[in-house]
C-alpha cells in the first residue's frame, strides 16, 4: 500500500513529506486515509507536507481525505499544506475554496519555509 | 541389499505421491466449498443490495411537482446499486398565505462515497431539509437558502458523522412572482448552464467548502446568490459525476457545453434523451465510476394549459386525435378504472407544440397506447435513437417527437412549427 499509493519521506529539514501518486479517489481514499493516519501516528511530527507532483485526479472522496488529515493535524497542534498540484486539482481546490484553509504551494520547498 | 534399498525408495516415493495426492484432493475439495460458500455469499449481498437498490428508489422523488410554465426532466443513475445523490423540488407550503406565494424549492446534493453508508446519510439531509420545514420556518416567510444550508451544516455537525464524508449541495428557491432565482452552494461544484433559444449559453460558478465534520460548522460561508430567470431559457444542473466521467483521458464535462449549444432548441425531456445518448456514446464499454444526477429545467414563454385532458376542450387536431384514442384505449383497457388520474400540460411557443399526458395512477402503458396512434408512420420514438446516428436534419424528418420520463407515466408529444428554425 505504502510503497504503491505514497512514499513518506522525512529529510533533514525535519517535516514529513507524503508523497502520493496515481488518483485519489473514492476506491483507494479510505485506505489511503487509514495508512496515512498510521503513519503520522508512529511519529512525534505535527506538521505534514502533502506532495501531489505525481497526483493526476483527486474527486470528492479524496478532497474528504485530506479534511480528514488536515483535522488529524490540527489535533496534533499541527499544519497540513499541500505541493505541486496540478492545475486540474487546484481547480477542485478553488471550487471547493480548500485553498482557503488550507495552504497550497508550488513547490515542497515553498510549502517547507511556511512551516518553518 | 541395493534392491532392498530401492525397493523401501520406491515405496516411500509410491507412499508419499498418494499422501501428496490424497492431501491434494483435499485441498482441491476445501477449495471448492470455499468458492461455493463466496459465491453462496455474494449471491445473498446482490440480492440485498438489490432490495436496497428498490427502496432507494422509491426514496427518489417519483415525479418533481412542475411551476406552470416549466418543463423539468431528471436523471439519475448510481454508480453502484444505490448512491448518495438525491435531488427534489417542491412548492414551498405558505399554508393559508399561499395564494400570496409562488415559490419552489429546488436542491441537489452528493455525499462522498456511493455505497450504503452515502445512502443513509443521503436520508439523513434528506430528513434535515424536512424538519427545517416543520421546526423553523413559518408560512409566509421567505425561505432564506443560506440559512437552510446553515441548519443542515450545525445538524450534519451534531451527528459528529466521521471526518473523511462530506456533504456538497446546492440550494435554490425559484420564485415566479419575482422571476428569481435564489441560491447557496457549498462544496465540489461543477457551474450550472443556463441556455437560451439563440444557443447562448452562460455558466454560473458555484461550491464553496463542503459541509464536513472536518472543518466543523462554517457559517461565514454560506452566502446567497441571485439569478434573474428569463422565459425561454433553460437551466441544467448537474453533480459531478456526469462532468468527470473520463474516457481515453477526456473528460465529458469539455464536452458537454457543446451539446448543450447544439440542441439548446430541445425542451428539457428530450434534451435529456439526448444527452443520455451522447454520454453512453462517449463512454463506450466503461461504467460511471460516480453516480450521474442531472436536471434541465426549461422556463417557457407561451400559453400554458392544464389540466385533466378529458375534461378540456382543443383546438389543435392532433391532440384531439390523441385525446380521442386515448379514450377507446381506456375503455378497451379494464385495468384503468378511472380517467380522473390522467392530466395534461400543453405548451404553445414560436417554435414548438408540447403536450405532455401524465397518468398519475401509473395503468396506462404508453407504449401500447403509442403502438395503436394512427400516424405510426411521422412518429420518432426518443428511446430508440440510442444506436442512431443523430444527424442535422434529424429533428426535421418526423411529424411527432415522443419522449417519456423515467417511470414511464408520463408521455411528451413534440411538434415544431418551422422545421427549418430546428
Amino acid at each position: 500500500m505504502e510503497e504503491k499509493n505514497f512514499k513518506f519521506i522525512v529529510d533533514e529539514r525535519e517535516v514529513p513529506i507524503m508523497k502520493f501518486n496515481g488518483e485519489i479517489v473514492f476506491e483507494n481514499s479510505n485506505e489511503l486515509k487509514e495508512t496515512a493516519k498510521e503513519k503520522i501516528r508512529e511519529t512525534e511530527y505535527q506538521n505534514l507536507i502533502m506532495d501531489f507532483e505525481d497526483v493526476s485526479f483527486i474527486d470528492s472522496s479524496g478532497i474528504g481525505f485530506i479534511l480528514s488529515l488536515f483535522k488529524f493535524l490540527r489535533e496534533r497542534e499541527g499544519g497540513l499544506v499541500i505541493a505541486n498540484a496540478n492545475e486540474k486539482i487546484k481547480k477542485s481546490f478553488n471550487i471547493t475554496k480548500i485553498s482557503q484553509i488550507i495552504n497550497i504551494f508550488d513547490s515542497v520547498d515553498e510549502a517547507y519555509n511556511n512551516l518553518k | 541389499m541395493y534392491y532392498n534399498i530401492l525397493l523401501i525408495f520406491v515405496s516411500v516415493i509410491i507412499f508419499g505421491y498418494y499422501l501428496l495426492k490424497r492431501e491434494n484432493e483435499k485441498l482441491k475439495n476445501t477449495i471448492i466449498e470455499k468458492e461455493e460458500n463466496i459465491e453462496d455469499l455474494k449471491k445473498d449481498i446482490e440480492g440485498k443490495l438489490k432490495k436496497a437498490q428498490d427502496v432507494h428508489r422509491k426514496m427518489l422523488p417519483d415525479g418533481l411537482n412542475e411551476p406552470q410554465n416549466f418543463f423539468i426532466s431528471d436523471y439519475y443513475k448510481p454508480a453502484e446499486y444505490i448512491g448518495g445523490d438525491y435531488y427534489n423540488l417542491f412548492k414551498i407550503d405558505h399554508e393559508a398565505m399561499d395564494p400570496l406565494f409562488n415559490q419552489y424549492l429546488f436542491y441537489f446534493f452528493d455525499v462522498s462515497g456511493h455505497g450504503i453508508d452515502s445512502t443513509l446519510l443521503s436520508i439523513f439531509i434528506n430528513d434535515s431539509i424536512e424538519n427545517y420545514f416543520k421546526l423553523r420556518h413559518n408560512p409566509g416567510e421567505m425561505v432564506s437558502t443560506k440559512d437552510l444550508m446553515t441548519y443542515i451544516d450545525q445538524k450534519y455537525q451534531n451527528e459528529q458523522f466521521p471526518d473523511d464524508y462530506l456533504l456538497c449541495m446546492f440550494i435554490g428557491v425559484i420564485d415566479l412572482d419575482k422571476s428569481q432565482l435564489e441560491y447557496s452552494a457549498r462544496g465540489f461544484q461543477f457551474p450550472f448552464f443556463e441556455l437560451d433559444s439563440h444557443n447562448n449559453i452562460n455558466d454560473y460558478s458555484i461550491g464553496g467548502l463542503p459541509i464536513s465534520t472536518a472543518i466543523g460548522s462554517m457559517k461565514n460561508f454560506n452566502k446567497e446568490e441571485k439569478l434573474e430567470l428569463e422565459k425561454n431559457t433553460s437551466l441544467f444542473f448537474s453533480t459531478d459525476g456526469l462532468f468527470e466521467s473520463e474516457n481515453e483521458n477526456i473528460i465529458y464535462h469539455k464536452k458537454i457545453d457543446k451539446l448543450l449549444k447544439k440542441y439548446s432548441f430541445l425542451p428539457a425531456p428530450y434534451l435529456n434523451d439526448i444527452i443520455q445518448k451522447d454520454f453512453y456514446d462517449f463512454m463506450g464499454d466503461k461504467d460511471n465510476r460516480d453516480d450521474i444526477t442531472y436536471l434541465i429545467m426549461d422556463y417557457f414563454d407561451g400559453d400554458v394549459e392544464e389540466g385533466n385532458i378529458f375534461k378540456q376542450n382543443f383546438e389543435l387536431d392532433f391532440i384531439n386525435d390523441i385525446k380521442e384514442n386515448l379514450t377507446t384505449f381506456i375503455k378497451s383497457n379494464e385495468k384503468i378504472s378511472s380517467k380522473n388520474n390522467i392530466n395534461f400540460k400543453f405548451i404553445d411557443d414560436s417554435s414548438k407544440i408540447m403536450l405532455a399526458i401524465e397518468d398519475k395512477s401509473r395503468k396506462v402503458k404508453w407504449d401500447e397506447f403509442i403502438k395503436k396512434y394512427e400516424f405510426q408512420n411521422e412518429i420518432v420514438f426518443m428511446e430508440e435513437i440510442a444506436n442512431k446516428d443523430i444527424t442535422k436534419n434529424f429533428f426535421e424528418e418526423a411529424k411527432i417527437y415522443i419522449s417519456k420520463n423515467k417511470l414511464g407515466n408520463k408521455v411528451y408529444f413534440l411538434l415544431f412549427k418551422n422545421k427549418s428554425e430546428v
